[in-house]
């Protein structure tokens, strides 16, 4: 079973736009998924200069806007269902 | 404040007799930060409570303002002397005081009254100052006199005062009998000479506690000791926010990676700049977000750096701590925000390195929390740390 890769920014920006509450998102899947996340973090993955659309976060190198505890969940199901 | 590359660093510890709300002693200190020069005063009003207190707050105050309007200290002292009131049932004057000048070279004068005599510590060893006795005239006290020391100061000297809480601190016990005068004297010594670059701070906090320690934990006089240190500075670098001009990356790398003392980089884009410019990794300290009360983003480390945290909401944070009534309340929890604060604590001498592109969606006034402007918050840390804790800072904006 593959891993996956996510990295969870920890700039001001996406911190303050909600980045700060998908820790937690992720520690919420049950064990068996929690455990296929390799989980790292950014100070700043470097998105958010004049706008951009914080919070961010890359799954498996690939850098999704406005990320939300409920749009990233749904995302890592997906991701741990194609990398079965 | 330095002295010929030497740093000197002023604290003073207290603690109130019993559980008294008050202490009846006071010190006060000034820095004149363009002559160079340092003055402190100890004043240790008569019996305790509100009227000690009062007593030697004034006593202090009037003393340090004389001296500020450059009046020399002896005349100072004097006049304050002339005028302090007599306690008429125990005919002695209601307060005693200890004043203690240093200039831009180290040349030190002390001007004491009837408090407990100062200790000078040199390399290892006590060194007794002569001193000069001098008669001030008063008809209902006769036999009133200051004693005046002149001095160098070198590098390294420490300068301890205190009030009698200490000196009197167990007095009475079979093992001190008259008090801790000369045990105070070893217990000095051996504090230097287990930690020597032991800060003055630090130093005070122990002589104070100990003393507690010989009262039994309940403190039978208010009990205050102060400390001046002339002392190599620890410097510190703040580096928060990119370089205006992205060429100038490389620049505030290497003032970084260079600069003699501590290092601090509050800022995801700046940390990722000197990591990049560097190639070292930054690795996030997640553990800081299991702090309860934390509100902010983890600290990280990379190699060379003492610490790296979030950038305007930890800085905001340092600023809010530090114009609380209470900044040195030791038991908050152990966020980046006060880890930032105990490093600034532990250094004389603070540089904060500001890099002034702006990031204009900080401003957004539809984000959930207000940012304030990197610059003003830096700007207002500086002026804390001078007024609070006589902190030499200086800004460079890159
Ligand atoms: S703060 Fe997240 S991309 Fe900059």
């Amino acid at each position: 079973m593959g891993k996956i890769e996510l990295k969870i920014c920890m700039g001001t920006m996406c911190y303050v736009m909600g980045g700060a509450e998908l820790r937690a998102a992720v520690d919420s899947l049950p064990r068996e998924e929690r455990e296929r996340i390799n989980v790292s973090y950014a100070p700043c993955l470097g998105n958010c200069n004049d706008g951009g659309e914080p919070p961010y976060v890359q799954v498996n190198g690939r850098t999704i806007a406005r990320v939300s505890s409920s749009n990233l969940i749904q995302i890592l199901k997906e991701e741990l269902h194609n990398a079965l | 404040m330095r002295v010929n590359g030497a740093f000197i660093e002023v604290d003073c510890f207290q603690k109130n007799k019993g559980d008294n709300m008050v202490c009846g002693d006071t010190f006060v200190s000034h820095k004149f930060k363009e002559e160079g020069r340092v003055i402190s005063v100890m004043s240790d009003g008569l019996g305790s409570g509100i009227k000690a207190s009062v007593l030697s707050t004034m006593t202090s105050t009037m003393l340090l303002n004389f001296a500020m309007m450059n009046e020399d200290i002896v005349a100072a002292a004097s006049t304050i002397l002339k005028t302090l009131p007599r306690d008429e049932v125990r005919k002695i004057s209601y307060s005693t005081f200890c004043m203690c000048d240093i200039d831009c070279f180290g040349n030190t004068r002390i001007a004491e009254y009837e408090t407990p005599a100062y200790y000078l510590f040199r390399e290892g060893k006590f060194v007794d100052v002569p001193k000069k006795r001098i008669p001030v005239e008063r008809d209902d006290m006769p036999n009133t006199a200051l004693w005046l020391s002149e001095f160098p100061m070198e590098k390294e000297d420490r300068l301890i005062f205190f009030s009698d809480g200490v000196s009197q601190s167990g007095m009475g016990r079979r093992n001190m009998p008259f008090g801790w005068e000369n045990g105070a004297r070893e217990f000095i010594r051996e504090c230097v000479t287990r930690n020597p670059s032991v800060s003055a701070t630090e130093l005070a906090r122990r002589i104070v506690t100990e003393a507690e320690k010989n009262d039994g934990y309940c403190l039978k006089d208010d009990t205050s000791c102060c400390v001046i240190y002339m002392r190599k500075p620890r410097n510190l670098l703040v580096c928060t926010g990119p370089p205006f001009d992205e060429k100038n990356d490389a620049n505030l790398t290497k003032l970084v990676m260079e600069f003699p003392g501590r290092k601090i980089i509050c800022g995801g884009t700046t940390a990722n700049i000197v990591s990049r410019e560097t190639g070292r990794k930054i690795t996030l300290d997640i553990d800081d977000m299991d702090i309860s009360g934390n509100d902010l983003p983890p600290s990280s480390r990379m190699e060379g750096i003492d610490l790296i945290t979030e950038g305007i909401l930890t800085l905001s944070k340092v600023e809010r701590i530090l114009s609380e009534e209470d900044t040195d309340n030791h038991n908050r929890p152990d966020g980046p925000a006060e880890k930032i604060i105990r490093m600034l604590y532990d250094s004389d001498k603070i540089t904060f390195l500001v890099g002034t592109r702006i990031n204009i969606a900080h401003q957004d006034p539809t984000l959930p929390v207000e940012l304030e402007i990197r610059r003003n918050v830096v700007k207002k840390i500086k002026y804390l740390l001078e007024t609070k804790w006589l902190k030499d800072v200086d800004i460079t904006y890159i």
